[in-house]
């Protein structure tokens, strides 16, 4: 017998045994290694690639079956769920919470790995699957105070209540799906993490809703100080002013065309050096900007609605395309909510909320668009320790600071950092430099605006949905309804905060003094909105909401350009009789407001600089340019990169900051000799027209040697602008990149980016409401699935899909149904 | 091979596929280290061994297999950066690595212990 210890063995042999021996435990060990805890970024191979349990199963489990039935626990009645043929599940339950049970448990099946992902950025417990390289996301998360107001929020909520029931029930059926998914059925995404689904909490219904909050009510003051500190005050407020110099209001103010209120801007002043200390204190104290923040005006949304006076069909319509970021799996999930005589809602909802966020029901239909009101201020506080402090000091006295420790943990339970964090009464308080900076923000006060979503789905009437709203807080929207007795109505809604002095928000107000506090909220009956205007449309695209010659009061800063808003009221004020079709292909429209704006500047440049042949060149280039950004275009690219020229050289002055908004460049261009105008780096004196061409000459000839000659292929929209639609963990496996679009900057499809167009919906609200709609991806979340993005070639194209709405199951025809899945209470 | 190597594979290859059905993939080091241990006047076991754990894999790859593999290998093999087929080859190679690295230490260790028994018993 042979053996390696000892024996009748030759020694060299026995030398060779050993040898063998310890090789195959080196590749015993690494196997076991490998297999059970993976490598760096390699995840577990075993559990990953094991033929029962590991990916291989999961095509098998990819598609949704004819039929299927399972058991909810807490479930009072069965609940039938019909797939149609674009996998919309229509639920049909006795009763809310009972929907929602049935919601929680399809939104699992079909999105279960979105849930936990976003749970776990929206909570700051991003650590927990991508360890110590994510803290500093965590840390933002956290020190914002997001999870402790999800906490709050949630303790406000008493059981029983509705809201309450609502996000237990939708935990319930999260679970339920959890605990009864098949190994073939756990998602690709957690097996490459290596990690297991958790259980579904209510607080992570509430935890989601702040991060929308979070994407859309989040701005800071710090591109207003920065800019102040460069050029001085008086520019500062001119280039960032709250009223924005092209009016055409979401309110409707009388006027058939957009107003330019433009004055001439102060030139730029000396540096603001007690601005420039503020900033640095504003950069400790605020977090990162979000990448929403620097989507600009990609991550806006358009709505408009038609009375029924303008319209084809006699019947109110109503259009709406949330612009968010675009991520596969989509940031929305269509279905379709029925309850006899309580609720019949068809529309998209956020993966984690228990109801439908925009849509449609027998009698109205809704959507939003984003406020972009000022709803967070910051305050310098007084402490007692500038290191460890434990007081503030409010009017003379001193008041404790509230702690909390925050711990995150790694993938392994290990703890991979402690902070400690602090608040006031006004919220979380911050360290910048030597001072303490604390920040009030609605959206970490929110409490009803879960329940406000159901609310709205229930209305209706007009009137009822904006009864509704009045309790919705944040994140602030512009709500805007039709109905099917044929009114209108708009209003931006939610919470806005009243101040002492002038009431500006975009400044540091002093934290020693209780007179500095928010004094309150405005009152409803203030909010900008319309029902039934005269012009017989309503539209909002994240524009100054009122004009301020009708509400001079401070609301904000963040407003947009108005062009979009300019480009639907143009194609409404002109339009015939509107239809669902008209609607549909307007919110792909190519043409824009902001090139028939600039266009000219730049031709009138040419013209007064006859003599710089360059200039002329890319004048007749934009000449000829129809203006609009079709995929086959070959001029956009010119004009895009000549308007990122103008910017860039205009405002030298102000550097890496920020830059003001399109519509203040133009507001500068009717003043020729404005010092803004001079570039500093050359000894002459440089006007309007100079820096034009300048710019319009750099963007021709970078064109040139980027795409060639201004006929080649290259220089196709197509080429240039795509949306990339990326998957939730950035693998491009698993995203849509360089989709075609038509559109461009600051058009109604600014879809160019990896923001843009998140829902399209159009709604008629006839004898029967009819809805059509999509958005890029599809209703699974599973990359094997062909539902994971088998809208996205309707979505590119600007088509729209028509909606089923069946009242009763079996009012869903049997060509359109795919599948059905009984849902039933679990036996006791 | 003579026709009892051929039924020993075969059971073995079953073996496999039945344990790690109901074990996962841990149950493949472990139901090796087992056999090899009852088998140490076989010649090259570990080896016979490794590739009955490799074919019990192959054999539940095909089984399983559909429609979908092919997109579930473009995708992998996408995700990894590698081409997919390869992951079909690193799928059978995970059994018998385990399989052939447990079963040399396991026959190893049982035939020394084995050996120092049986001196023990001649001193």
């Amino acid at each position: 017998m042979t053996g390696f210890f000892g024996g009748a063995v030759p020694p060299t042999a026995r030398r060779r045994g050993v040898a063998r021996t310890i090789a195959a435990a080196i590749v015993l060990g690494a196997m076991l290694w490998l297999c059970g805890r993976g490598l760096g970024p390699v995840p577990p191979l075993g559990a990953l690639l094991d033929p029962t349990m590991g990916v291989w199963g999961m095509p098998a489990a990819a598609e949704l079956p004819p039929s299927a039935e399972a058991t909810v626990p807490g479930m009072r009645a069965a609940v039938t769920v019909l797939y149609d043929d674009r996998a919309v599940p229509h639920i049909f339950a006795e009763n809310e919470a009972d929907a929602y049970r049935a919601l929680g448990y399809v939104v699992a099946r079909d999105r279960l790995f979105q849930l936990e992902m976003q749970t776990l950025a929206a909570s700051g417990r991003l650590t927990e699957v991508g360890g110590a390289r994510v803290l500093d996301l965590d840390r933002e998360t956290r020190q914002l105070g997001m999870p402790r107001a999800a906490e709050r929020a949630l303790a406000a909520l008493p059981p029983g209540s509705p809201g309450r029931v609502a996000i237990d029930a939708f935990a319930d059926g999260v679970n339920a799906y959890i605990d009864s998914m098949s190994p073939a059925e756990v998602p690709l995404e957690f097996r490459l993490l290596g990690v297991r689904p958790e259980r579904w909490e209510p607080i992570n219904t509430l935890h989601l809703l702040n991060r929308m909050g979070r994407t859309l009510a989040w701005e800071d003051d710090l591109a207003r100080m920065a800019t102040r500190a460069r050029v001085g005050a008086a520019a500062a407020d001119a280039l960032f002013p709250a009223r924005s110099p092209i009016q055409e209001p979401i309110q409707p103010n009388g006027q058939s065309a957009p107003r330019r209120d433009f004055a001439p801007l102060p030139p730029p002043g000396t540096p603001d050096t007690a601005a420039a200390a503020l900033v640095a204190l504003l950069r400790d104290a605020t977090p990162r900007e979000s990448d929403a923040a620097r989507a600009g005006d990609a991550l806006g949304s358009n709505n408009w609605a038609v009375a029924p006076r303008r319209t084809a069909a006699g019947a109110a319509l109503l259009a709406g395309d949330p612009h968010l970021e675009l991520t596969l799996p989509s940031i929305w999930y269509e279905a379709q909510l029925t309850v006899p005589d309580v609720l019949d809602a068809y529309g998209v909802t956020i993966p984690g909320a228990p109801g439908i966020i925009i849509g449609f029901n027998r009698d109205i239909a809704w959507t939003f668009t984003n406020t972009q009101a000022d709803v967070i201020d910051s305050f310098v506080e007084t402490v007692d320790d500038s290191v460890h402090p434990a007081k503030y000091l409010v009017d003379g006295k001193w008041r404790p600071i509230e702690r909390r420790v925050e711990r995150y943990m790694g993938p392994r339970g290990a703890v991979v950092a402690v902070d400690t964090m602090r608040y006031t009464h006004r919220g979380p308080l911050r360290r910048a430099g030597a001072r303490w900076i604390s920040t009030r923000w609605t959206v970490l006060e929110t409490a009803t605006s879960m329940t406000a979503f159901d609310d709205l789905a229930r209305a209706h009437s007009v009137e009822e949905f904006r009864r509704a709203t009045e309790r919705y807080e944040a994140p602030a929207q512009n709500m805007l309804v039709a109905d099917r007795a044929g009114h209108i109505g708009i209003r931006s809604t939610g919470r806005f905060p009243t101040r002492s002095g002038d009431g500006r928000g975009d400044v540091i107000r002093d934290g020693s003094r209780s007179a500095n506090d928010w004094q309150g909220y405005w009152p409803v009956s203030r909010y900008p909105g319309a029902v039934d205007p005269p012009q017989g449309f309503l539209a909002s695209a994240n524009q100054q909401p009122v004009d301020p010659q009708v509400d001079p009061g401070y609301m904000g800063t963040a407003w947009f350009s108005p062009w979009r808003a300019i480009r639907i009221n143009e194609l409404l004020r002109v339009a015939p009789p509107m239809t669902p079709d008209a609607m549909a292909k307007m919110q792909t429209d190519p043409g824009s407001a902001r090139a028939d704006a600039f266009v000219p500047v730049f031709l009138a440049a040419a013209r007064a600089r006859p003599t710089r042949s360059e200039c002329a060149e890319g004048a007749r280039l934009l000449g000829e340019w129809p203006r609009r950004y079709t995929r086959d275009d070959r001029r956009a690219v010119l004009f895009e990169a000549a308007m990122r020229e103008l910017d860039s050289q205009t405002w030298d002055e102000l550097g890496r900051t920020e830059h003001p908004a399109d519509q203040i460049l133009l507001e500068l261009a009717r003043d020729s000799a404005s010092l803004w105008w001079d570039d500093r780096t050359t000894t002459q004196r440089e006007h309007r027209d100079d820096l034009v061409c300048n710019a319009l000459e750099s963007a021709l000839a970078g064109t040139k040697e980027r795409y060639g000659a201004p006929d080649d292929v290259r220089w196709r929209w197509s080429n240039v602008a795509t949306a990339n639609i990326r998957h939730l963990l950035r693998l491009p496996a698993l995203s849509a990149l360089r989709i075609p679009v038509q559109g461009g900057p600051s058009t109604l499809n600014p879809s160019t980016t990896t923001f843009g167009a998140s829902w399209r919906m159009v709604v008629e609200l006839g004898a029967e409401t009819r809805g059509w709609g999509t958005y890029p991806g599809g209703q699974s979340g599973n990359p094997l699935s062909t539902r994971y993005q088998d809208r996205l070639a309707s979505w590119s194209a600007g088509t729209l899909d028509t909606l089923r709405f069946p009242r009763r199951p079996q009012d869903l025809p049997g060509t359109r149904m795919r599948s059905s899945l009984t849902l039933l209470p679990a036996k006791r | 091979m003579r026709a009892r190597d051929w039924i020993l594979f075969v059971v073995r290859a079953t073996g496999f596929a039945l344990v790690t059905a109901m074990g996962g993939w841990i149950a493949i080091p472990v139901t090796a280290a087992v056999w090899s241990t009852l088998a140490t006047a076989e010649r090259r076991r570990e080896l016979r061994i490794a590739l009955a754990a490799a074919a019990s894999w192959a054999l539940l790859l095909g089984w399983g297999s559909g429609a979908g593999t092919k997109r579930l290998l473009s995708l992998l093999g996408g995700i990894f950066g590698v081409p997919g087929w390869t992951l079909i080859l690193l799928t059978l190679a995970i059994p018998a690595l385990l399989a052939w690295g447990a079963a040399v230490v396991a026959g190893d260790v049982s035939a020394a212990i084995a050996d120092r028994a049986a001196r023990r018993a001649e001193r």
